[in-house]
């Protein structure tokens, strides 16, 4: 029965702090955790097992916690699966325990405890094949995860920062103090985190001297002066979750641990250190016997940092039992702290002699040889079935004990999960039955307890060793500047004895992983099963999957499948160590990437002249663009109509400013040029444009645009507005890459200009309106011809192109003029019907005209030929991107996706991404609709489709099938509105 | 030259005067100015040296500026970013033409594709490792630095014009969004 001490501890007795569990309040002091407050006031249960339901107490007291996951908070605030160990009491915090119902003392789920043979590993490969699995499917997901996650939009803000330091050093105990107190005072910048609220480790309110006084003085002096050096930053309660490529680390720092609403909840910070020190600790593993999971059954060293730390004794009768020495000093200090201590069990033939007489000195019984059987309790602790090895591998002389906490050690594993996600090898020590760091210098450097060491001198000596390498490799000064402590401690050995799993009981009450719920006989089964590799044995159970990860289990798992199966442990090795370390908040990873935030967006340069008009928005390819301007009362459908057949009738103007530009200059442009478009382009004369389409080097269409010939050397190629950027790179790796030697530079100028698209009838009366040095006559400047010169006044490169099918202009200025240039087109061309269009209005008008909208009525499929420039490309005899592969066999079957125009038989409305089946087929899709609307101009539903063999088909009549409804289409050529062209070129 | 800075006010809610952010940060969006991009295919030492611009020598060091008007920026091995508030981009063109001589090169305007956006203050570091992975630290970025980075999602030429002072040559189509992520990086800060 846990009861708080009556002195000592790390925690603030002048502090009282009440805690709501389960809506009862609990009384704490500050600076103990949720789970210190929770064995002070008795609290034993902490939650339920994922799978079973059984009742689990709190099993550590620090981050490998796999028991004692809580919810925090309430509503949009609630945070699921905390470890209750890390997270310091606050006045009102609110904490709930997960995955019971209906409550936590009788949960209903338990029945599956009960009838645990039916839910063997694999369970459910085996039992839900009929009629199946998705019969089951919802049900089994509803019944699996321990926490429901907050339903309501996350209030808090989260920030991301970016570091740089010349040495990282992950953990704040006294390996990592002591070499970042080294690296500090020789003036290296250093970054220091540790995960728990305090820096210390395992030594908080320890029973050892350093330098005559208690370690609180040696960890104040340490931390005050690094905290003061302007080279330092020191993160309490952040979490160094992930190690990169070139020293990159991943840190998350919580800021809501002492502050119920901080201005920014948590940060993550992207660390880029030239050298990392891992200083992680270690951490303690549990022995296997039956029923070692019944709460009141907890860590050894846990017991003793809740005695040191928090002065909270976890029990009134305390038992160890233990493979090795580190047990014998939590026994100890509860002796020393007035806990009564009947019993420590080793299960090796000799202990540490001194430490066995100090125990037996103080009353403890000391047995050797001796194992824990099993434990029972109904709901917590009660007794325990102990006995005798003997040398047959028998247990004789077994016995009952009664005690209310058992304190187990199974040795300590060394924290090397960030060494072995840098790609760090691990071998096994067969002294100490753990993995460590083959090489505690390469690639990143190692220390304390993380590379094994088992005592505090042991741990600052290694960090002296290891700080030297650091300023070695940084070139800074090798002068001793910081002695060595002095400590006192008593003498123990990181010896660890072989027997973890006692050799008796029901196998399947021995727990491996307790909150997955994993058996020993679980490991049997699928090793029977034939998933011998620890990989495969892992995910056939589902052992070390949890949120914890397998801190206290992995290890456990692999030693038991190396005993099961008779093999070393090293030929059994390790899984795979992942990032992250423990789990991350994804708001912290968004940081401010969220709503309007999310992804950079790009205003035209006549952003407020759209807004003005009411335009009404669409988000493309990055930019924020007018989709058509609808007046009060039209709706969008409306203003779309009424735009088109202004553009129709009269003269509309559009802004294209987002249109991507490149220009192309040198003695080589045109060359490298022809390159990328099947058209040809070294034919092109001065003054004129071309249509181009480009291609990949499979052969599919990736964009289209114009070439412009501005001057003998000088190009201005146009893309569409999403692939600006990224045809103007890909144009750069291939100069850059294969022609070196060319004479030509690719510059992308896509905002300097704006672009205002003029079309229409009067569009040539409209522009006549303006002072300008350049002829606008038909034969001076006939269709796809470019002009310099000026426009009232302003230097305009003047287009004659259009993508509506009307006599057209892309008037492009400096961007600074594009508001006023957009302002006097609509005040210039009012008298002629001047009307602005949107993007929606533009994409009906070239449905009407059949050209071709890139990547809509495109995929990643789609050929030359597929779209009707099959003749062009094949035309073309120079070499281009993708030539080649247009002659694979593939891209000559007749049965290809062809590009076609549909009409509708009557007057249904053709919706895009409808699909087409052929008269006779049942099955399958024989196309689909890429783009569709009613024509205002044609007065009837059209639509472009790519169609199975599409182009030999005009005339003949598909199934449109959109949604259950049906209609029957003509296949027409995609091309509805004057295909001959004759409005262009008027 | 004032009415590109009346339109790019007039298209957002940027102020040119400057933003006051706390104590420790000014935003402020500069004057239009002439940008001009130059690229010259030698790029050997031998052959910058002899350009010379407004008097001055381009420099060689990449990701590093000099001059005070124009300001030259080395940006990429092939590449150099003219800054000026003084020259138009006519006259700076020119010079730039004769000092090149026959050297293959391409010279652009892009006065109008870029914004200039000014941190000014002791928040300025925190504000910029915000959102760029830069180490800028003054032993690691000094105060003839530059350099083509990504901010806040963004491609941008970040200059150091101070120990405090950090000027961003942004696309303008993306300035705006750029002045609202420093204003809400800056109110988050604690």
């Amino acid at each position: 029965m846990g009861y708080r001490l009556d002195s000592g501890g790390h925690i603030d007795r002048s502090q009282p702090v009440q805690v709501r569990w389960n809506g009862r309040l609990l009384g704490a002091f500050a600076g103990d955790t949720i789970a210190s407050a929770l064995l002070a006031n008795d609290v034993h249960i902490a939650g339920r097992s994922m799978k079973f339901h059984r009742p689990r107490g709190i099993l550590s007291a620090g981050v490998e916690e796999p028991n004692a996951l809580v919810t925090l908070g309430r509503g949009a605030e609630l945070e699921p699966s905390a470890r209750a160990t890390m997270i310091p009491v606050r006045e009102g915090l609110e904490v709930r325990a997960q995955n019971a119902w209906p409550g936590l003392r009788f949960d209903l789920g338990r029945v599956f405890d009960w009838t645990a043979r039916l839910w063997p590993a694999g369970f459910y490969h085996k039992t839900f094949k009929w009629p199946s699995w998705h019969f089951y499917e919802p049900w089994i997901r509803r019944a699996a995860g321990i926490a429901r996650p907050p339903r309501l939009p996350d209030p808090a803000r989260y920030d991301a920062v970016n570091a740089h330091c010349d040495l990282l050093v992950v953990g704040g105990g006294p390996a990592g103090l002591q070499a970042a107190q080294i690296a500090a005072r020789a003036g290296l910048a250093v970054l220091l985190v540790e995960q728990d609220f305090e820096c210390g480790g395992q030594l908080i309110g320890a029973n050892v001297l350093i330098n005559d006084a208690p370690p609180a003085v040696w960890f104040a002096s340490v931390i005050g002066e690094l905290a003061a050096s302007r080279n330092v930053t020191l993160l309490t309660g952040t979490t160094a979750f992930g190690l990169y490529d070139h020293g990159t680390a991943g840190l998350l720092q919580r800021r809501d641990l002492h502050h119920a609403n901080p201005t920014i909840r948590q940060r993550y910070w992207r660390v880029h250190a030239r050298q990392t020190l891992i200083a992680t600790g270690a951490i303690e593993q549990p022995l296997v016997f039956e029923h070692n999971d019944l709460p009141g059954i907890l860590l050894a060293g846990a017991v003793r940092q809740y005695a040191n730390r928090y002065a909270v004794a976890a029990g009134r009768r305390v038992a160890f039992a233990t493979n090795n020495d580190s047990a014998y000093l939590a026994a100890l200090d509860l002796t020393i702290l007035g806990v009564q201590v009947p019993l420590l069990l080793d299960s090796r033939p000799v202990g540490p002699k001194v430490l066995a007489d100090a125990l037996r000195a103080r009353g403890v019984e000391v047995q050797n040889d001796a194992v824990v059987m099993s434990a029972t309790g109904r709901r917590s602790l009660r007794r325990l079935r102990i006995g005798t090895l003997a040398s047959n591998g028998t247990i004789i002389d077994t016995r009952i004990v009664d005690c209310d906490v058992l304190g187990m050690s199974g040795g300590w594993a060394p924290t090397v999960h960030l060494y072995s996600q840098a790609r760090g090898a691990l071998a096994f020590d067969d002294a100490r039955q753990c993995f460590v760091p083959r090489d505690p210098a390469t690639p990143l450097l190692c220390a304390g307890a993380a590379t094994g060491c088992a005592t505090l001198g042991e741990s600052f000596s290694d960090a002296f060793r290891a700080a030297r390498l650091v300023l070695e490799r940084a070139g800074a000064p090798a002068a001793e500047l910081v002695r060595l402590p002095v400590v006192e401690e008593a003498p123990v050995s990181a010896a660890v004895g072989d027997v973890r799993r006692t050799p008796c009981g029901r196998t399947r009450r021995q727990w491996l992983d307790f909150q997955h719920d994993v058996t020993v006989a679980d490991a049997e089964l699928a090793l029977a099963e034939g998933y011998q590799h620890i990989e495969h044995l892992k995910r056939y159970t589902t052992a070390g999957m949890a949120v914890d990860q397998g801190k206290t289990s992995n290890l456990n798992t692999l030693l038991t499948v190396a005993e099961l199966t008779d093999r070393k442990p090293s030929a059994v090795g390790t899984t795979t160590y992942r990032p992250p370390y423990t789990p991350v908040t994804l708001g912290a990873l968004a940081a401010r990437q969220t709503g309007p935030r999310y992804a950079p967006r790009r205003l035209l340069p006549a952003h407020a002249e759209h807004e003005a008009l009411g335009a009404h928005w669409w988000e493309a390819g990055g930019w924020m663009r007018p989709a058509c301007y609808p007046r009060a009362g039209e709706s969008m459908h409306q203003a779309v109509h009424r735009e088109t057949l202004a553009v129709r009738t009269a003269a509309g103007i559009f802004d294209a400013s987002s249109l991507g530009k490149i220009e192309v200059s040198g003695a080589d442009a045109a060359r490298f040029l022809d390159f990328f478009y099947i058209n040809n382009v070294l034919t092109l004369e001065i003054g004129r444009l071309r249509y181009g389409l480009m291609l990949n080097e499979s052969g599919v269409i990736i964009d289209d645009g114009t070439i412009a010939r501005l001057a003998a050397e000088r190009y201005l190629i146009t893309t569409t507005s999403g692939g600006a950027g990224r045809i103007a790179r890909w144009l750069e790796e291939w100069r850059q890459c294969e022609w070196p030697d060319y004479k030509v530079f690719v510059t992308p100028v896509t905002t300097q200009w704006a672009t205002i698209a003029l079309a229409g009838p009067r569009a040539r009366d409209v522009l006549a309106r303006f002072a300008t040095d350049i002829a606008l006559d038909n034969e001076a400047f006939p269709h796809m011809s470019v002009r310099e010169g000026r426009l009232a006044g302003v230097a305009t490169r003047l287009y004659r192109v259009s993508f509506s099918g009307e006599l057209g202009y892309e008037i492009n200025v400096p961007a600074c003029y594009g508001p006023a240039l957009w302002h006097e087109l609509l005040s210039a061309g009012a008298e002629l019907g001047v009307t602005p269009y949107g993007v929606e209005t533009l994409l009906l008008l070239r449905l009407e005209k059949g050209f071709l909208d890139v990547g809509v009525d495109t995929d990643g499929t789609t050929a030359p030929a597929d779209v009707g420039f099959g003749a062009i490309a094949a035309r073309k005899k120079a070499a281009f991107a993708g030539k080649r592969s247009l002659g694979r066999s593939d891209n000559r079957r007749a049965d290809r996706m062809q590009l076609v125009g549909l009409s509708a038989d009557d007057a249904t409305v053709l919706v895009s991404g409808a699909h087409l089946r052929l008269p006779g087929t049942s099955e399958g899709s024989d196309g689909w609709v890429t783009s569709a609307g009613v024509s205002p101009t044609l007065g009837r539903p059209i639509a472009l489709a790519l169609l199975r063999g599409g182009r030999a088909r005009l005339g003949e009549s598909v199934v449109v099938h959109d949604l259950g409804r049906q209609c029957t289409a003509t296949v027409v050529k995609p091309a509805f509105y004057d295909p001959e062209g004759t409005r262009l070129h008027d | 030259m004032t009415e590109k800075i009346a339109a790019l006010v007039a298209q957002s809610s940027m102020s040119s005067s400057g933003r006051v952010l706390g104590d420790a940060l000014r935003l402020i969006v500069l004057p239009s100015r002439t940008v001009i991009q130059l690229r010259l295919a030698t790029h050997t030492p031998r052959a910058i040296a002899t350009i010379r611009i407004a008097g001055r020598t381009v420099p060689e060091a990449m990701n590093t500026w000099s001059g005070d008007d124009p300001v030259i920026c080395h940006v990429a091995p092939d590449a150099w970013l003219l800054l000026s508030s003084r020259h138009e981009a006519a006259d700076l063109l020119d010079a730039i033409r004769s000092a090149c001589g026959k050297r293959f090169c391409a010279i652009t305007d892009l006065s109008d594709a870029y914004v200039t956006l000014a941190l000014d203050g002791p928040g300025a570091v925190g504000i910029l490792m915000r959102g760029c992975g830069l180490d800028l630290a003054p032993t690691a970025f000094g105060l003839n630095a530059c350099a083509r980075t990504r901010l806040a999602q963004l491609p941008v030429i970040v200059r150091r014009t101070s120990n405090e002072r950090f000027e961003c040559v942004v696309d303008r189509s993306t300035a705006q969004y750029l002045f609202d992520w420093v204003e809400d990086a800056a109110a988050g800060l604690d």
